[in-house]
């Protein structure tokens, strides 16, 4: 409701002037500078801790060198729909961790599959999410590895900042891995390759304080290492910029 | 403080009187008032000259109203700053965007002459946001993840460094806007989504594409997908029961994975869209699964919005 937040917005001395007032018909939201909430809040409010993390499709549990990843059913999806989203990411997921290591990608082994019971074992690598440890190094290394994938014929489907594993012990210390591919597929289309990309910078803006320098970085490492960096660009700027309003 | 909101983004004409003592939270002293003339197509969906039409002849007339309501309010001693003034209103809110451009057309320049009428400051608003501050604003939530499913636009947001960043969103059309490019195939008439909502209670679930992206989707290929299956024979209610179960899961798993990445544990949801039935009961299932299974989720809870 408009008069809500505009008194808000009244409140905060946030008026424009009758010659300032002109429409913006695509007016995205992440355009407005908020003047009714203090700076210091954020939605961003992550916490660690436990040998358990729930993500948003699977429970993850730690145990030893091995990690246990479950997709526990949802009970809001539609029994027929759950059913074929988890078993096929699962296959998905197993079959692409793999294929990203043959190419050249640090991730973990996976060392069983059971798509009926949607579970994977794999093995345990680096010592929290890049969100928590986040660097333009290892931002980088994001970039150059989902060029790599590219290159190969498929995508990550959510390469997010917590779907990167980083900081391991011994000869790990200094990799980053890519996990979680239960969202990825097989593609050849820029379009779908620069996705990726939209998703990796998405997640920066939503989780970092500093998102373009580290983006930059991701970018450039990927342009330095994909065949095809320039076919996927102009697809991003294309996404980027797309009009929603249709 | 009473502010006067207009709006008319595309479909309906709308002005608001919100009054209040302290816009930073609900009171009990909230007093909201109500005024829309919705434009009804003769049949299939909008069009923008028609809509832009209705708009100049609605919007005058829903402004009076609301003024008239204003000087009742101020008559009767509901405290204003700008009482001393003789004006009824502190301030003029405006739909800036986003929206058809003729449609905010009209109704900036219906503002812009209030405002002048009773010289108080314009106040122009983003529409996408203000539908997720009343979500926050009613929840009483601090800083949640927002849902917001409208006609024209689908957006997850969540607010970080002074700006409501965008987390994921549709890429290509709003969800209201996808339902109706499958309503209009069928010849049902504009608004699309009561009419499948309806339908899809006696269908049995028909699959189609199920398409999430990180935290982005898009509909365009289930909405081909569903086209082709009527057309196919595949019955009616059926491909609508589909087409909620598959939009508003993919809708629900992209909340999820907001709230996952964030961290946070509170989730509103608006436009026009919310209002739906069986997304909000989706949401709140999964709010609900995630609180069972995550001591650390605080609350969570959804909210729909009406225009005005």
């Amino acid at each position: 409701m408009i008069a809500m937040l505009g008194a808000k917005m009244y409140a905060a001395g946030d008026t424009i002037a009758i010659e300032d007032s002109r429409i913006d018909s695509n007016f995205r939201p992440d355009e407005v500078a908020v003047t009714w909430r203090g700076p210091e809040e954020s939605v961003d409010s992550y916490r660690t801790g436990g040998d358990e993390v729930q993500g948003a499709e699977a429970t993850v549990h730690f145990d030893g060198d091995r990690v246990i990843k479950e997709r526990v059913p949802r009970s809001y999806r539609h029994p027929t729909l759950d059913e074929r989203l988890r078993t096929e990411r699962t296959r998905q997921e197993a079959r692409l961790t793999s294929e990203a290591r043959r190419n050249g990608v640090p991730t973990p082994l996976v060392r069983d599959v059971d798509p009926q019971e949607s579970r994977i074992v794999f093995q345990r690598v680096g010592d929290t999410d890049l969100r928590e440890g986040l660097s333009e190094g290892r931002v980088a290394d994001v970039g150059r590895w989902l060029a790599r994938i590219h290159d190969a014929g498929f995508v990550h489907g959510d390469p997010t900042t917590r779907n990167v594993r980083v900081g391991g012990r011994g000869e790990q210390a200094d990799r980053t891995f890519l996990i979680d591919f239960g969202l990825g597929y097989y593609t050849q289309e820029a379009e779908d390759h620069a996705m990726d990309l939209h998703v990796l910078a998405q997640s920066l803006a939503g989780t970092a304080d500093d998102p373009e320098t580290l983006l930059s970085a991701a970018e450039d490492a990927y342009r330095t290492e994909s065949d095809h960096a320039d076919a996927v660009f102009a697809s991003l700027d294309d996404i980027e910029g797309r009009g929603r309003y249709q | 403080m009473r502010i006067l909101g207009i709006e008319g983004t595309a479909w309906a004409a709308s002005a608001s009187v919100f009054e209040t003592p302290d816009p930073a939270q609900v009171t009990d002293d909230d007093h909201v008032f109500i005024e829309t003339d919705a434009y009804a197509p003769d049949s299939g969906g909008i069009h923008p000259r028609e809509a832009a039409e209705h708009m100049g002849e609605a919007i005058p007339a829903v402004v009076e109203t609301a003024i008239e309501h204003a000087h009742e309010r101020a008559a009767a001693g509901g405290a204003n700053d700008a009482d001393k003034s003789g004006s009824p209103i502190d301030a003029v809110a405006f739909a800036r965007g986003p929206g058809l451009g003729p449609c905010l057309r009209i109704v900036a320049t219906a503002a812009r002459a209030v405002a002048q009428r009773f010289d108080v400051p314009l106040v122009g608003v983003n529409h996408m946001v203000a539908h997720l501050e009343v979500g926050r604003h009613r929840s009483g939530f601090d800083s949640p993840v927002c849902l917001n499913a409208s006609g024209a636009n689908a957006h997850i947001l969540g607010y970080r460094n002074g700006r409501y960043r965008v987390l994921g969103e549709t890429m290509d059309t709003g969800v209201g806007n996808a339902i109706d490019k499958f309503t209009r195939h069928i010849g049902w008439s504009h608004p699309g989504g009561p009419k499948v909502e309806q339908h899809a209670r006696d269908g049995e679930y028909h699959e189609l594409p199920y398409v999430v992206k990180g935290m982005d989707f898009s509909f365009s290929g289930i909405m081909s997908a569903a086209k082709q299956a009527v057309d196919d024979g595949v019955p009616v209610d059926d491909v609508c029961r589909g087409m909620e179960e598959t939009i508003f899961a993919m809708l629900t798993e992209v909340s999820e994975r907001a709230l996952s990445l964030t961290g946070a544990d509170e989730l509103v949801l608006g436009g026009g869209v919310g209002q739906n039935a069986r997304l909000q009961r989706m949401l709140g299932e999964m709010c609900e699964q995630r609180a069972r299974q995550n001591s650390t989720l605080r609350k969570t809870a959804s909210c729909g919005t009406t225009p005005g």
